[in-house]
């Protein structure tokens, strides 16, 4: 369907859904299952991410959003997925793997490339391509624990088949200025060239690190060296007192950590050591690894 | 209309565009209780949501000790929203200042002092004072709904939603929220150097290399190298296996594994799992302090 076509139905959309309310009562779903484990990740737009995998393709990366009556993916992903769309835009995919474990044998979604999603996307904001979110049809099937000082969520799954919105006339709605809005984005995102470049990993060393020391005089001690990894290749060895990495001197691990944070793969890095009472300096060529 | 730095502008458009995920306002025929919350003495704090029909959760939340108005809330959001009439009523802008015409009806930013929903309280609530045209749509349809419940309210807590019960409950879990806008600004003023210096850094130590060749579209990758001495070695990780999740994550590509080890802290029990031969087997690794 189209966008015009879309918007022109708003208003019709909206009106008719005053004339078909029915008042649902819900009562308390009983868990059909134990709680499901559903690691996540908060984007750079502090959304929370999980990845789900559709009729076996993916992974796809979902906004949890109950702000959304359904859930929505990219037409990129039916393409992927080898779905069939129906007349209204609607998609089945059978089945819908949550990562960490958690499955549905079958979700509704509706196909389109919503302003949101395309606006980020075309600036990386959120540093994860987005395929969709996850609304109300997929979200009230779990009894949902979150806790975002944590790195998964809990979703038991319920006894309850949430009924999926009735899109009367066939249209999702979004005021118009919104719309423009998006395609502000979209047009700062081409007008910067695209999004930015990926992060890409840091270079491997091979050490384990210790701290050593008081307050007053801390250090950071090499405790072990791995075999065979660029810092072994290097020459450090387990009980040196590292003095300064890449020319900063540091006094914590939080020091290395934090000067080691732009080390690419194969790029050479400067480590002085206290060895006994010698001072050494070492050239470390980063690898590939973690 | 008074010319404004384009980065302004900019906040305005973002925080306008995406404060809901999906602003999509789809009707259905569905509705839960129209009684919204009420709480009881219990620890966690149990809010009651109304479900609109645009299938949204609703809380009733007081603003300054004005309201209680009806706020959708909403995990997709990353800031607070609150109408310009609720701000004029909680002491946030005159009520002159929030009748005035404004560049999509951004009122501008402010910090509620004291933020209710249901029992709970939460203090200096950082909040957008805007009048979102979609809460606009939905409140003509639906009757008056002044703002959303996002990120900054809801991060403080350890919570559940359960749609059926039509139930919320929270925990503080004293976890300090981040501002999404500096985060979003950071990100789209970033240069392109810059940004190709990001890494992405795992918070441990695990003595492996994964690698998956070009053209390989099954799950997992293999491991290429594990290095004696260290967390996967002692685990017994081993060169040759699939990996095929770090943490209860897929890693299905190299840059799967580094964004699970982003994620998984040193010293902390780890699982994962490998196919090895044809069997699927489950490690524990303990990965440590290092790079």
């Amino acid at each position: 369907m189209s966008r015009p076509a879309v918007r022109a139905i708003i208003p019709i959309c909206l009106a008719a859904a005053l004339l078909s309310v029915g008042a649902r009562p819900q009562k308390p779903a009983d868990p059909i299952g134990p709680p499901q484990r559903v690691p996540y990740r908060t984007s750079e737009t502090l959304h929370m991410i999980v990845r789900a995998k559709l009729a076996g393709k993916g992974p796809f990366n979902f906004i949890v959003d109950t702000g959304a009556p359904m859930m929505f993916v990219t037409t990129d992903v039916a393409k992927k997925a080898a779905v069939e769309i129906d007349r209204n835009g609607w998609a089945k995919f059978e089945p819908m793997e949550l990562e960490g474990g958690a499955r549905l044998d079958r979700v509704t979604a509706r196909v389109e490339d919503i302003f949101q999603i395309r606006g980020m996307n075309s600036l990386d904001l959120a540093g994860v391509r987005l395929d969709g979110v996850l609304g109300y049809n997929v979200l009230a099937r779990f009894r949902m624990e979150f806790d975002l000082s944590k790195t998964a969520m809990n979703w038991t799954p319920l006894d309850f088949d949430p009924p999926l919105p009735t899109m009367l006339r066939g249209g999702a709605s979004t005021p118009k200025e919104l719309e423009a809005a998006g395609g502000l984005v979209q047009m700062f995102g081409a007008f910067r060239g695209g999004p930015p470049p990926k992060p890409t990993p840091r270079g491997f060393i091979g050490v384990e690190l210790a701290a050593a020391g008081d307050a007053a005089d801390a250090r950071v001690e090499i405790k072990t060296v791995l075999a065979e990894s660029p810092a072994a290749t290097a020459g450090l060895r387990p009980g040196d007192v590292v003095t300064k990495f890449g020319g900063k001197p540091v006094a914590t691990i939080a020091d290395v950590l934090k000067h080691a944070e732009a080390l690419g793969v194969d790029e050479a890095v400067a480590i002085e050591l206290r060895r006994g009472t010698d001072d050494v300096k070492a050239t470390i060529k980063t690898g590939r690894g973690l | 209309m008074r010319t404004k730095p384009i980065a302004t502008r900019l906040r305005t458009i973002l925080i306008t565009a995406f404060t809901f995920a999906t602003a999509t306002a789809a009707i259905c025929g569905t509705r839960a209780d129209q009684e919204a919350t009420q709480a009881h003495d219990a620890k966690p704090a149990v809010v009651k949501f109304e479900l609109l029909r645009s299938l949204h959760p609703a809380v009733q939340v007081k603003i300054n000790d004005a309201g209680p108005y009806r706020l959708i809330f909403d995990l997709g959001s990353p800031v607070m929203l609150i109408s310009g009439r609720a701000a004029a009523d909680g002491g946030l802008i005159t009520k002159e200042a929030a009748k005035k015409p404004a560049f999509f009806g951004m009122r501008g930013e402010g910090k509620v002092r004291k933020l209710e929903v249901g029992e709970l309280v939460a203090e200096n609530v950082p909040v957008m004072i805007m009048d979102h045209p979609t809460i606009k749509m939905i409140s003509d349809f639906l009757g008056p709904v002044d703002g959303i419940v996002g990120h900054p309210f809801f991060a403080r807590y350890k919570f559940t939603i359960d749609y059926p019960a039509a139930t919320m409950t929270f925990t503080p879990n004293n976890h300090d929220p981040q501002n999404v806008m500096m985060l979003m600004m950071n990100r789209m003023f970033i240069s392109r150097s810059d940004a190709a210096k990001r890494r992405v850094v795992p918070a441990a130590l695990w003595g492996l290399e994964a690698t998956k060749p070009d053209g390989d579209v099954e799950p997992g990758v293999d491991v290429a190298r594990v290095f004696a001495d260290g967390p996967a070695a002692a685990a017994g990780l081993q060169a040759g296996d699939r990996l095929l999740t770090l943490d209860g994550r897929w890693t299905d590509s190299v840059a799967d594994v580094f964004d699970a080890a982003v994620l998984a802290k040193p010293n902390t029990p780890t699982n994962v799992s490998v196919r090895r031969r044809d069997e699927i087997v489950t490690l524990t690794v303990v990965p440590r302090t290092g790079l």
